[in-house]
């Protein structure tokens, strides 16, 4: 039997904002969120480590933006993370011992 | 879990699955046959090789002979073995040398025959073992657009693996051993789908995780390479340690002759299960020429470990040593099994076969998926329209995937039986050939029709491949077995192999269908 359609979003525009947000935001999610391993650890091992981490986390988190029932707090969730990992890189290579 | 996330995970799983279906299929076919890629090229030009992952040449004299068709002072001659194949690749770099010749300052690359010192481009010597090899990531569709292809069927069929398990999860256990045949068609291909889906699943995610970085590492990369090092790829890659060193020119003769042999065989007394299989040159002829060995620890001794030595020419001196033979690193570990794993190439022949056998078995599961999809929505309340277009994508979806085994078969005994190599030529065969069985089997309008007869046709024409070599070169499999040549037999007994496995599908779906009548 086919997904009973009750449960999924109906709304076009709203499945489209879904998904742009696992996909785009999902991917930046990832990317910000291994590279606040290099202030800590040797940046190369991050790197290679994030060539197998880093897709599993990116897939994961575009199942969970379809899991989240609205498209606004999935935007809001992945957008809030990049933030907070952005700051902290900025200030992870302004200072070194941070 | 909760009916609204099963739906909304089944639906997921349903679409990405029925997107990717045909892609991944064939993918998988390709891809299982890439394992013995190096066996088949070696089929079919007759070869066999004497030391597997090792360059089997007496470099000395190959410089020599170099030096008689291109002035190589100044410049970087790089030798490998990248594949199991009797020839190695030639580098000759353009010369460092800001005064050298026109002719010098060109890069020039080769293959070379270990044996009979034939050089050989690459267009003209592609073999049907490179075809397959290559199409398992879209490499003829051309460049970017059929490697990102290719790595985003990888990542979605990742998301496909992730939410095809969570949905199956609380019946693992409870349906693994459920096999229905004798219900209706849904039942069969449902239980098909799940057992063997989850047998195979460790083996897909290794291989949808591995394929996604191989073909999209790109775009992780990129947003770092900004962050970390200011838009400078090649820091990037310096550190990712893909890089060999490098050396300037001196711009004076030397004078004293320099053997690549001893330098060779001094790394092999280092490393004693060393495998050289890259050789660079850098300066020749300069009084900075250095040589480069590197080369991989073999197999059973070790699953990972790279070496490398850089040596002055003129002095012998080690300039730079890479020993992740006896300590190995968790970078290079980490990038050396990403590729190892999804190659298999590190536990001899069985770990491949069982790779194919799992391969295949991947196939069964995204054809029995496609078929799900199809007959789970053939019920009366879906408008008759949509059943119709449900209908026609099902009947594509089969005919491109399934006439695959045909069309390589039949590939495998033209390309023995004429003689053909060269990329075009190569194109032309598979891609006509697969284009017009397709053709065929979509009019047939008839998934048990396409089915049947493409794993028939696909077993006789199977059959076949090892009596064309034998007609062809008169290496039947007992004498390829008696000489040794492992390489030619394998791909001759694999041949045979899967079509008596697909004959005795064939078989036994006869008499499924027979039973189903007397009842």
């Amino acid at each position: 039997m086919p997904a009973n359609k009750k449960h999924l979003t109906q709304s076009g525009w709203i499945r489209f904002s879904k998904i742009t947000a696992g996909f785009l935001g999902g991917f930046f999610v990832t990317i910000s969120f291994h590279l606040v391993f290099t202030i800590w650890f040797d940046q190369a091992s991050v790197l290679i480590t994030s060539a197998y981490s880093g897709f599993i986390l990116w897939a994961v988190l575009m199942i969970l933006a379809f899991l989240i029932k609205k498209a606004w707090k999935v935007w809001g969730i992945y957008m809030g993370l990049i933030l907070v990992f952005s700051v902290v890189i900025y200030f992870g290579k302004m200072n070194p011992i941070f | 879990m909760g009916k609204r996330i099963y739906n909304i995970l089944f639906h997921l799983h349903t679409v990405s699955g029925i997107v990717i279906s045909a892609a991944l299929y064939v993918i998988f076919f390709a891809g299982s046959f890439s394992f013995f890629r190096d066996e088949i090229v070696n089929w079919e030009r007759d070869h066999t090789v004497q030391h597997p992952g090792e360059i089997s040449l007496d470099l000395d004299a190959t410089i020599d002979s170099l030096k008689l068709t291109h002035d190589l002072y100044g410049r970087e001659i790089s030798i490998a073995q990248v594949y199991n194949e009797r020839r190695v690749n030639v580098n000759v770099g353009a010369s460092a040398d800001s005064l050298a010749s026109e002719e010098a300052k060109k890069p020039e690359f080769f293959y070379l025959d270990t044996k009979s010192f034939d050089r050989q481009e690459y267009y003209s010597s592609y073999t049907l073992g490179e075809f397959l090899y290559r199409l398992h990531f879209f490499a003829q569709i051309p460049y970017p657009a059929g490697y990102y292809l290719s790595g985003f069927v990888a990542f979605f069929f990742l998301f496909a693996l992730i939410t095809g398990l969570i949905v199956h999860w609380d019946k693992i256990i409870k349906n693994f051993y459920l096999f229905r045949p004798w219900e209706k068609l849904k039942t069969v291909w449902t239980d098909a789908h799940t057992t063997l889906g989850l047998i195979g699943f460790p083996f897909q995610l290794v291989y949808a995780v591995t394929g996604a970085f191989f073909m999209l590492n790109l775009l992780l990369v990129a947003p770092s390479v900004y962050v970390l090092y200011d838009g400078d790829s090649d820091k990037l890659y310096d550190e990712l340690g893909f890089k060999h060193p490098a050396f300037p020119l001196q711009y004076e003769k030397l004078e004293k002759e320099v053997s690549i042999n001893k330098f060779i065989s001094q790394t092999k007394t280092r490393w004693k299960s060393l495998n050289v299989s890259h050789v660079i040159i850098h300066n020749y002829g300069d009084k900075n020429m250095h040589v480069t060995v590197e080369g991989r620890a073999d197999h059973s001794e070790k699953f990972l470990g790279v070496g490398e030595v850089s040596y002055h020419a003129e002095t012998g001196d080690i300039v730079n040593l890479k020993d992740e033979i006896n300590e190995s690193s968790y970078l290079e570990g980490t990038k050396l099994a990403l590729y190892q794993l999804h190659f298999a190439d590190y536990g001899g022949l069985w770990i491949r076969i069982v790779s194919f056998v799992l391969g295949l078995v991947s196939c069964f599961v995204i054809l029995s998926g496609v078929l799900i999809w199809l007959v789970a929505r053939d019920r009366k309340d879906v408008p008759e329209k949509q059943k119709r277009f449900n209908q026609r994508v099902a009947w594509i979806y089969l005919a491109i995937c399934l006439s695959m085994y045909p069309v390589t078969a039949f590939a495998f005994i033209v390309v023995k039986m004429f003689g053909i190599v060269g990329s075009a030529n190569m194109y032309s065969l598979y891609f006509i050939t697969w284009l017009l069985v397709t053709v065929f089997f979509v009019v047939k309008k008839s998934n048990s029709f396409t089915n049947r007869y493409s794993l028939i046709s696909g077993s006789i024409l199977g059959f076949l491949v090892p009596v064309a070599n034998g007609i062809k070169t008169s290496n039947w499999p007992w004498i390829t077995f008696v000489n040794q040549q492992y390489d030619i037999l394998l791909v001759d007994l694999l041949w045979i192999g899967l079509s008596s496995c697909t004959l005795y599908a064939v078989y036994c779906m006869s008499s499924y269908k027979q039973t189903k009548v007397a009842a």
